[in-house]
């Protein structure tokens, strides 16, 4: 009897376990724009037009990156007020682009990636010559 | 006389002994109103499971529940460790979104095609 | 699942059934209506969502566990009593012969001269109920779900956890030592 209980009990627990993420995933929060805190509505507001078109998934982060904004400086905030919209509306090739490139230098050096910034400019310039 | 009549005649006679007395009678009646209280509902729907699975395999059938049981963890551990892997993932992008968005290079820098090129072809004639 | 009044009427069915059963392994009443009572709330609290077909062969198997777990407490006991009487002075003694065993076997022997008509019914059920006591546990369960539960062979196999083929086997042994011990007491069934 108390084989058979433990038996139960773990398939119980197995199936918990097993039905837990599909279970999370099909109760997902929806993150609607109401549902947002002022101060989320008010770091995303370049987002509120199209928050209706994004997929839970990306809402989720935008909250992620709307928590982490206020631990952020003041020149970074700026950054990110600049950059959200232009963002969001690129197509996931291209953010799965920059991501991948941004990896990839992400890994040089502080020197290399001062330089970048000079590198970028230079390379502009002649763009335009 | 076969086994089965003398079963009948014993089972007769046993039941002859069921008068108890007042005493005994009482305390089998105090315990099953006690058990008719503690009746419980349906159990929750993974036990109800549970129990069907182990049901369906006739009781307690030790082979099969060799199987199943490490199956089902097998199963439930493969799925966790797939939300794990989900979840960490969907972090990284988050994180990565939000040193690009902040980011001393514009994100232009990571989009443009010539840009890398360019780096590439500067960094070969140095 | 079993309603409520269901789940009375089975117990109501089966209790005093069980108690005598208990009473018969265990020989002692008190412990025999301790374990009914455990019997009976395990099953209402665990099962008490099966269906009624369910619940004969789920309560007969709590019983036995109930009166196994009840042996295992005792040997324990035992273990410790017998461990202080050996540290006891001057105390050497049989715990094997029951005092009462060999009353009992002295009225049947009286018994036996007696023709088994003309015996009273009631000390006819008494020498039975004692001779199905001291059958082996297993016949005697096997024999009393059969015979007294009218459990199939099935059934009392599914209770027992044994095979089909054991609980035969079981049921004719236990039959045939019961009608011998019977015969030899001057009882003709």
């Amino acid at each position: 009897m108390n084989r058979r209980a433990a038996c139960r009990a773990l398939l119980a627990l197995g199936l918990y376990a097993a039905a837990g993420p599909a279970l999370a995933q099909r109760q997902r929060k929806r993150y609607d724009w109401a549902q947002l805190t002022a101060e989320q509505q008010q770091v995303l507001a370049p987002l509120k037009v199209d928050w209706e078109n994004l997929p839970p998934e990306r809402r989720r982060k935008w909250i992620g990156i709307a928590n982490r904004y206020p631990r952020m400086a003041q020149h970074e905030q700026e950054r990110v007020q600049r950059r959200m919209q232009l963002w969001a509306n690129l197509s996931p090739e291209q953010r799965e682009r920059a991501r991948a490139n941004y990896r990839r230098m992400a890994k040089a050096s502080a020197e290399k990636r001062r330089r970048l910034r000079q590198q970028w400019a230079e390379y502009l310039a002649q763009k335009s010559r | 006389m076969n086994e089965n009549q003398f079963g009948d005649r014993v089972r007769h006679i046993l039941n002859q002994g069921l008068e108890l007395d007042s005493a005994a009678a009482e305390r089998l009646r105090l315990a099953r109103e006690r058990a008719l209280e503690h009746q419980r509902p349906e159990p929750a729907p993974a036990l109800r499971w549970a129990d069907n699975v182990l049901g369906s395999l006739g009781g307690w059938s030790g082979l099969s529940l060799r199987l199943l049981l490490p199956a089902a963890l097998l199963v439930a551990g493969l799925l966790t460790l797939y939300a794990w892997q989900q979840n960490r993932q969907s972090a990284e992008i988050e994180e990565i979104d939000a040193l690009l968005l902040t980011d001393e290079l514009p994100i232009d820098a990571y989009l443009d095609r010539g840009f890398q090129d360019w780096l590439k072809k500067r960094a070969a004639e140095q | 699942m079993a309603s409520r009044s269901e789940l009375e009427a089975f117990l109501i069915g089966v209790e005093r059934r069980a108690f005598k059963q208990a009473v018969f392994a265990v020989r002692d009443q008190d412990a025999a209506l301790d374990i009914v009572q455990d019997a009976m709330l395990r099953l209402a609290e665990k099962y008490g969502h099966r269906p009624v077909s369910e619940l004969p062969l789920l309560f007969h198997r709590i019983v036995q566990n109930a009166i196994r777990d009840y042996f295992r407490r005792q040997k324990v006991r035992s273990l410790w009593t017998t461990l202080l009487s050996s540290l006891a002075p001057g105390r050497s003694e049989d715990d094997e012969s029951d005092p009462l065993e060999s009353l009992h076997a002295a009225g049947g022997a009286q018994a036996g001269e007696q023709p088994g008509d003309l015996l009273e019914r009631t000390q006819v059920l008494e020498i039975i109920e004692e001779e199905i006591s001291r059958l082996p546990e297993r016949q005697r369960d096997a024999f009393l779900m059969r015979y007294w539960n009218e459990l199939n062979v099935a059934e009392t196999a599914q209770a027992m956890r044994c095979s089909e083929g054991s609980v035969k086997t079981h049921c004719s042994r236990a039959a045939h030592a019961l009608a011998s011990a019977l015969k030899a007491r001057g009882i003709k069934l």
